[in-house]
Order: C-alpha cells, then sequence, then structure tokens
C-alpha cells in the first residue's frame, strides 16, 4: 500500500471512530491537510494528525511542552554529533597535534568574516531590535555566554586580542598591516593552556563551551522562517533569503530521506519548481507578510514588535512554569495577529491551528539555520584549514553542508527521532483515546441490537425497539 | 547384498540437523528484522504502520440467539418496507444538520427525494435479488420412529453425521 494511502486509511479510522463517539470533538475545521500525499515527512504528517485529534488548546500545549522540553535533549544530541564529525575530520589528518602555527607562539589561522558569516549575522549589531532577536546574553559584550555576540565585539575592537572560555584567541583586523591576509579578517590562535593538547580535546572543550540554543532564539528563528519577521525589519537581502531557502530545501530533502540512503548531489541541486518555490518565498518573507489560503487567500505577519515583547518576557521567567506561561500568552498573540486579515470565524481557527503546526514543522529547519551561525562554521572551518590545508574554505552554507553531509544527515536523522517519538506519543495517546470510546460504544451496539433482536421476536412493537436502541 | 553405512548417515543426519538449526536462526533473525522495520520510527512507514496498529482490535464473534425464540418470533415479523426506511430517515435528518421539507427558496428538497430512491433500491435488490444460505453443522441430536421385525414400532435416537444446507430469501 503506498504512503497516501495508508495516510488516508489513517483519517479515514479517526473520522470512523469520531462518528461512533459524540462525546469528541467534531472535525469540521475547513483547514487542509498539507501531508495527504506521497511524501516520506513524518513530522507533517503527525502534525496533520494531531491537528485533526485535538483542538488548538491542547496544540498549543503540546507545542510548548516540546519547545520546553525537547531542546535540552536536541543540544546534547547536536553536540555529540558535532564532536564526532569533528574527530572524523581530525582523524584524516596525520597527527592529531595542534599544529604549530595553531599554538599560542604560532602565526595563527586567518579567516575572513564573511567566510564564517554566510547569513549576514554579524552585520546586525547585537543591542539592536532586530539584533536582540538573532543573538543571546546580547548586554554582556566581550563577556557574552553567547559566542556570536562575543564575536561580533571581537569584530567591534579592532587589533585587539581576546579570549574566548580560555581556550581559543581571536584578533579581528580589518586591514592586515602587513598586507598578507585579506581585510576584515580573524586570527585565531590556541590559547597557551592546549598548546600541549590535540586538537580533538580544543574541538570538544570548543563544542562544550557554547550553547547552542534555547526556545527563545528557536521561536524567533521559526516566525523569521515562516513570517520574515526578523529579515522584514533587518531589510535582508533577497539573495540572503534565498540561499535560506535553500538550506531550507536541502533540510526537507534530507527529513524525506531513509535513514540508510546516501545523500548524493541531488540535495543540494535544484529544480526549476524548487528554484520557484525558494523564490516565492525569499519575496514573502523580504515583505514580513505571507499569504495564507483558507476560504478566500489573506495576507497574515507576525511583526517583529510581537517577538521583541516575546523576548523580553522570556527574560524575566525564572522558573518552568513561568517560561510555560509566557510562551502559551505569546504564542496564543501571535496566533491571533495571523488572523487579523480575516472575518470568517471557521478560518480563523483553522488558521490558528496552522499556525501552531507551523511552528512544529519548522522546528528542524529552525534549528539546522540557527546551527549554520558563525559559531559552529568557525570551528569546522578551523579544522578543514589544519586538515586540507590553510586555502580551504566554504563557498556557501550549501557548501557548507554538503561538505558535512554525513553531520547534517546525522543530525536532521536525530532531530526527527526526538520529534517524532514526542508527537507520537500525544497522537497515540489520543487516538487509544479514540478507540477505547469507539470500542465501548461498539459494544453496547451490540448488546443493544441483541437485546432488540430478541425483542422483537416476541412481538414488542417497532416504537418500543426504535426507544431502546436510541433511534430518534 | 547392499549394507547400510550408519556412520556416514548419522553424520549426513546430524549435517542437516546443523542447516535445519542455521535456517532456523536465519529465519529468526529475518523476522526479528522485519519486526523491527514495521515500526521503525525512522521511516514514515513505520510510523504509519505503528498508528495502524492501534486501531485494530479483533472483534469478538456475536452469540446465537435462542433458536426456539428465532423459529417463533419470526412469524411475528412484519417484514421490510422501503417506504418506512426512507420515511425514517428522513425524519432524522435534522439531526445530521440537514434541511427537513422543501427550502421556500430553492424548491422541492432533492435531497429527500434522493433518499427515498436509494433506499427504494437497496431494499428492492434485498428482497428480490438477495439469497440466504443456512448450513446447519452436524451433531444435532435427533429422535427418531421406525418399524421393527414384527412390525412393531422402533424408536431411534442418535446425532446428524452431515452437515444441513437450506436456502432462505428476504421478506
Amino acid at each position: 500500500m503506498s504512503l497516501v494511502d495508508k495516510k488516508k486509511q489513517i483519517f479515514g479510522k479517526i473520522a470512523a471512530a469520531r462518528t461512533l463517539t459524540e462525546s469528541m470533538p467534531s472535525f469540521k475545521l475547513n483547514h487542509s491537510l498539507p501531508s495527504i500525499n506521497n511524501k516520506g515527512n513524518s513530522i507533517t504528517f503527525l502534525t496533520d494528525l494531531i491537528k485533526s485529534l485535538v483542538g488548538y488548546a491542547e496544540l498549543v500545549k503540546s507545542t510548548i511542552d516540546t519547545l520546553t522540553h525537547s531542546l535540552d535533549e536536541v543540544e546534547i544530541k547536536i553536540k555529540k554529533a558535532i564532536n564526532l564529525e569533528l574527530k572524523s575530520i581530525v582523524m584524516c589528518g596525520i597527527n592529531p597535534s595542534i599544529p604549530a602555527f595553531v599554538k599560542s607562539t604560532g602565526s595563527g589561522i586567518s579567516i575572513e568574516v564573511k567566510k564564517i558569516d554566510f547569513l549576514d549575522m554579524l552585520k546586525t549589531d547585537p543591542t539592536s531590535v532586530g539584533g536582540k532577536l538573532l543573538y543571546d546574553d546580547t548586554a554582556g559584550g566581550l563577556n557574552s555566554s553567547d559566542f556570536n555576540t562575543f564575536l561580533y565585539n571581537v569584530i567591534q575592537d579592532d587589533g585587539n586580542q581576546h579570549v574566548w572560555h580560555n581556550i581559543l584567541q581571536f584578533k579581528f583586523e580589518s586591514l592586515d598591516p602587513m598586507g598578507v591576509n585579506a581585510n576584515s579578517s580573524l586570527t585565531i590562535k590556541a590559547h597557551p593552556s592546549y598548546d600541549s593538547k590535540t586538537l580533538i580535546d580544543l574541538n570538544q572543550d570548543f563544542i562544550n563551551s557554547i550553547k547552542l540554543f534555547n526556545t527563545t532564539g528557536v521561536v524567533n528563528k521559526i516566525m523569521d522562517l515562516i513570517y520574515g519577521s526578523v529579515s522584514f525589519s533587518l531589510n535582508k537581502s533577497r539573495k540572503q533569503l534565498e540561499m535560506e531557502g535553500k538550506i531550507n530545501a536541502i533540510v526537507d530533502k534530507m527529513i524525506e530521506a531513509n535513514a540508510n540512503e546516501t545523500i548524493s548531489n541531488d540535495y543540494f541541486e535544484f529544480s526549476n519548481d524548487e528554484v520557484s518555490i525558494i523564490e516565492q518565498k525569499a519575496n514573502e518573507r523580504k515583505s514580513g507578510i505571507i499569504k495564507i489560503k483558507t476560504s478566500k487567500e489573506i495576507n497574515a505577519s507576525v511583526p517583529e514588535k510581537l517577538l521583541s515583547d516575546f523576548n523580553s518576557e522570556m527574560g524575566t521567567a525564572v522558573t518552568v512554569q513561568n517560561k510555560k506561561d509566557v510562551l502559551t500568552k505569546n504564542l496564543n498573540k501571535m496566533a491571533e495577529e495571523t488572523t487579523a486579515n480575516s472575518n470568517d470565524a471557521r478560518d480563523n481557527v483553522s488558521i490558528k491551528l496552522n499556525f501552531i503546526q507551523g511552528i512544529l514543522d519548522t522546528l528542524i529547519k529552525g534549528i539546522v539555520n540557527i546551527i549554520l551561525s558563525p559559531k559552529i562554521i568557525i570551528i569546522f572551518l578551523i579544522n578543514f584549514k589544519i586538515i586540507y590545508g590553510v586555502a580551504s574554505e566554504f563557498s556557501d552554507p550549501v557548501d557548507f553542508i554538503k561538505k558535512n553531509k554525513k553531520l547534517f544527515k546525522a543530525i536532521i536523522k536525530e532531530l526527527t527521532m526526538i520529534l517524532v517519538k514526542y508527537l507520537l506519543a500525544i497522537a497515540l495517546k489520543k487516538i487509544a483515546e479514540l478507540a477505547a470510546a469507539a470500542e465501548v460504544k461498539k459494544q453496547i451496539d451490540k448488546q443493544k441490537n441483541k437485546v432488540i433482536q430478541l425483542l422483537s421476536l416476541v412481538a414488542i412493537p417497532q416504537e418500543v425497539l426504535r426507544i431502546i436502541k436510541g433511534l430518534g | 547384498m547392499s549394507t547400510f553405512n550408519t556412520e556416514k548417515l548419522e553424520n549426513q543426519g546430524s549435517e542437516f540437523k546443523n542447516q535445519a538449526k542455521g535456517l532456523k536462526n536465519k529465519a529468526n533473525d529475518l523476522k526479528d528484522k522485519a519486526k523491527d522495520f514495521k515500526f521503525d520510527l525512522s521511516t514514515l512507514k513505520g510510523v504509519l504502520n505503528l498508528i495502524l496498529s492501534a486501531f485494530s482490535k479483533p472483534d469478538e464473534p456475536v452469540a446465537a440467539l435462542p433458536p426456539p425464540l428465532i423459529m417463533l418470533g419470526a412469524k411475528l415479523r412484519p417484514g421490510v418496507s422501503a417506504q418506512s426506511v426512507a420515511a425514517r430517515i428522513i425524519s432524522r435528518q435534522s439531526e445530521a444538520g440537514k434541511v427537513v421539507g422543501d427550502v421556500f427558496a430553492d424548491g422541492p428538497n432533492n435531497e429527500e427525494a434522493m433518499e427515498l430512491i436509494r433506499v427504494e433500491e437497496i431494499i428492492n435488490t434485498l428482497l428480490t435479488e438477495s439469497v440466504v444460505n443456512v448450513v446447519i453443522p452436524p451433531g444435532i441430536a435427533i429422535t427418531g420412529v421406525g418399524v421393527g421385525n414384527l412390525g412393531a414400532p422402533v424408536i431411534i435416537q442418535g446425532v446428524t453425521t452431515s452437515m444441513g444446507i437450506g436456502d432462505g430469501i428476504i421478506r
């Protein structure tokens, strides 16, 4: 049986069980189910399924639980995958120790800023309104716990060396006085305490010293990827947005790939149709407005102001419950905002459900986009330059994914598994409730049938039998 | 006269035994692999199989009604009528949110007319084309009366040894 037939069979069974059980919420919403096709994306299917099983409030709750509880597990697994990949790169070299030129006494590795900042993040001030949505711990400056914020401040302090967690030393020079390195380059050396250690130690300690993401950053990124909330206010170029679109298309292909499938070059090439979709999405994000198809087509947006308010409130939330409350309040506000141009109450429910579904569907892309920031690319580029020669570099983020495709496949599969397990648990719980309720109803119906059949054999009038059966 | 080489046969026997054991292990491995693949959560197919399995629950067979009651009660049944079935469906249409009766602006209610046609056709087919096959299993206790050697009546008791077959129609 094809995937689409199996999907339809499941929705058919839900519809049948729902018809039997009157107490369940009726499935009368006029939203579409985008997963009903032959594509192998488990997440979209599960979010469609959950959307049809539970109401809006429950879907919000499930999404908030996912955002609050699963991200720590995700960070641990991604760091483990990155460490493994870096180790395998180092093992390609003859000597796993840190080469003399990278040691604190050496000349250091020179890296152009643009070669680690493909999406122009470091051009935005972390303390600006838009910057606060891109970086973390923005007030920390050179002492920030966020490596990207630290790096931005290193770049602002032209010609001076700064140390990250006693692991690596960074110096930015807008112009190399010796004329050896390219302009706007970083010179990177190991901290003296690493002179006698291996490259594997340095990699591992660096990865463990950085925080990959938090709930706020992930929500900001997801809203930007769907609605262009940050891209619009930062006036990102169409080229930048198309590049992000290509990254997302690759991630989609990897999510749909089987675990045993080899990532071929096809994953990094785009058909005319794919290019057209990427361009259309880039245009929408640039304008900060997307088109939503309901009973009619409407414009929807999540303005940057809503994200800024959400970030400020999250900054003051201490306990997990506080954070959940802030998330619930703000996601509801954003969902409400997306219905601003709709007048149909039934469409509004559908739009809000799709808003929440979009968060779950875009979660993996959001995380991959965050990984493609300077804090991860820099350590890979350092390793590539040490192992394959100082001229080695990544031409763009697609090239970065291509050259580390094993890592991205592993990360995406790991993320998919975590999310699938989480969503499946929610779906199966609801299906079990629905199936149990339908079974009870069926058994009662069978008993009633037996009683009325027996009574019909002793000439009890049809009217009485209908009352017993509960027929109107 | 041919002689049996028992040692050779024994060796062959144990070889076959080992081969069978190996095949059994292989089959078990494949079974496990198939089982794993069926619910492999890294593929959408595995996820779909798992969800479908949540719906599958075998139904218990229905208990038979008392035969004497059916024998007597069947004679009291009024028989089916397309008109009364359609009438009941139409009178309950409002439960499903459908309009009952004619809608002033839209003219006659076509849906109700369609309902009547549908039920008439179904009932007509059941009444005129359907067949009910009945199978009576063997082992039914019987008591019969026969004639003995001197013409005296002889009562016999036993069970049927073959199944009985009958046809019926729906009324």
